[in-house]
């Protein structure tokens, strides 16, 4: 594990707020790595035009007409 | 009713009872003393309603001996995940948390099975909030397989999977966030459909994850989970995501069957996830019943795996960690350590992140949409080979192998699980199938013309016939 993974980690759960058992932070840690390498295919570049999905539709929100 | 029997299908039960041969109070009574007798090996339920089922299953005699039958779900048990709410009773989501958690109104889902008058025999066991894993560090055990009690009954809808394959009810519902009707049903051998989202409300069931939670019935065969959904499905204007789409008959076309329809297999997905070699040969077997029964058989590549999975820890994990934050923060010892830890990890998705997930998300469900222009439904592995024993489920904060059914969560579709065969050591194996938006009766269709020519659902667990 890279020191930045390390700094990343901790920073990531203070600014949560969250407490972590002391036995379980490697874990933790662990689980923060793999989550990161999952979401880094989320980095592929895309157009202006694509969108979130769920974007907004005013004709579905109800009680505002 | 012999309670030493499992309890016969909703269709079957409707049509005795519609004949006079079958009573609601006889079929309650033997749904309780079954549930009852299995309780030590299946843990299957929370807790059940005796007086409440009693006097629904009255009820619903006097009704019927009066001419007033509802329909065909009419004196049928049933049985609720414990995170539908039924006014007066917990509502636990299986958690400390919730101990204590009365709940004021039923959940609009419940109240459509009320009206039809089905009759409640339980809440059941579910992993904690409907998220991660078997636990025993919380108020109750986790459900087991009927089919092997030391085996996994795949999650969350743990007990709704249990209960429906040991045969004490004919009906169950699930949630579905990822696969938590699906994999459930994928490891217990019975029916699953996850709907679209938006056909069947969410107002009223604990959330986790509101644009990827999906409510949906657990049943034994195809025709009863589409008998459960003619009541289930329609318009809430009280749950903001509810489509307002027209509901067909469901069982109108159910046996039509398949000739003439395309269906296009994600064979290259089973290689990708490792599927192993039983669970993939019951697809290859399916394909060859289907192209049998005249489908046609294509090939079809889905969006790779990881970008599903992506959305799904991006998306899900931060809609999860927002509902729970203020307790993972103030009292995290309450909840299982799994599910402490789990929901934790959406903590650590950025806000960046989080924007090109929901962008990722469309793209996918615009790519596997387009797969149904030329296709009537796909069929994709639901779980990677039969149940796991329960003692070597993963319940670390991170999971090696990601639900495969969260492809549609990610995309809205619906599919639905059926019963695909048995593996070397007697545990189910299970066939996905997926439909266009808001097409159940099609998908419904050939599911079950699947299930009546395969048919692996005339073998029951050998613990439900023991009673």
């Amino acid at each position: 594990m890279t020191d930045d993974i390390e700094a990343d980690f901790t920073a990531a759960v203070r600014r949560a707020g969250l407490t972590l058992d002391e036995d379980r932070v490697a874990a933790m840690r662990d689980a923060y790595r793999e989550l990161q390498k999952l979401l880094a295919v989320l980095d592929a570049p895309l157009v202006y035009a694509e969108e979130p999905a769920f974007a907004l539709d005013l004709t579905r929100i109800e009680g505002t007409r | 009713m012999n309670p030493a029997l499992p309890l016969p299908t909703i269709a079957e039960s409707s049509r005795a009872i519609m004949r006079g041969e079958l009573s609601p109070v006889d079929l309650a009574g033997a749904a309780l003393a079954r549930a009852e007798a299995l309780a030590p090996r299946l843990d299957a339920f929370i807790r059940l309603t005796p007086e409440r089922a009693i006097a629904s299953a009255r009820a619903a005699d006097r009704e019927i001996a009066a001419g007033r039958r509802r329909g065909p779900l009419h004196g049928i048990p049933y049985g609720l995940k414990d995170i539908y709410d039924v006014a007066g009773l917990p509502t636990t989501a299986h958690s400390k948390l919730l101990v204590d958690n009365i709940a004021e109104n039923d959940a609009a889902t419940t109240a459509r099975l009320e009206q039809a008058g089905m009759v409640l025999i339980g809440k059941l066991a579910t992993h904690e909030f409907a998220t991660g894993g078997p636990a025993w560090d919380l108020p109750w055990p986790p459900a087991h397989n009927p089919w092997h009690t030391d085996h996994f009954t795949g999650g969350s809808s743990s007990g709704s999977g249990a209960a429906v394959a040991a045969g004490i009810l004919p009906m169950a519902m699930g949630s579905d966030t990822r696969g938590s009707i699906r994999a459930p049903a994928a490891y217990c051998g019975t029916v699953g459909l996850k709907p679209t989202y938006g056909l069947v409300s969410r107002r009223g069931i604990v959330p986790l994850s509101f644009s990827f939670d999906h409510a949906g019935p657990l049943t034994w065969t195809v025709e009863d989970c589409a008998l459960v959904m003619q009541a289930l499905a329609g318009h809430d204007p009280l749950d903001p995501a509810s489509a307002n789409v027209p509901i067909p008959d469901y069982t109108a076309a159910l046996k039509a069957g398949v000739a003439g329809l395309r269906i296009g297999y994600a064979k290259p997905f089973n290689a990708e996830v490792a599927v192993n070699v039983e669970q993939a040969g019951a697809l290859d077997a399916a394909a060859a019943l289907f192209a049998r029964l005249g489908a046609e058989i294509v090939e079809v590549t889905l969006p790779p795996i990881d970008r599903f999975n992506a959305c799904a820890h991006a998306i899900s994990g931060t809609e999860s960690f927002a509902l729970h934050q203020k307790d993972l923060r103030t009292r995290p010892g309450a909840y299982a350590r799994v599910t402490r830890e789990r929901l934790m990890l959406g903590a650590f998705v950025s806000g960046a992140q989080y924007v090109q997930a929901q962008r990722v998300r469309r793209i996918l469900t615009t790519q596997v949409d387009a797969l149904f222009k030329t296709c009537d439904a796909l069929m994709i592995a639901p779980v990677p080979g039969p149940a796991p024993r329960l003692d070597a489920v993963e319940t670390g904060p991170w999971r090696r192998q990601q639900p495969l059914t969260a492809i549609f969560n990610v995309t809205g579709h619906p599919a639905i699980c059926v019963p695909g065969g048995f593996a070397a050591n007697g545990l189910p194996l299970s066939v996905q199938l997926a439909g266009r938006f808001f097409d159940e009766a099609r998908l419904l269709r050939i599911a079950h013309a699947y299930e009546q020519e395969a048919a692996w659902y005339r073998k029951r667990p050998t613990l439900a016939t023991l009673g």
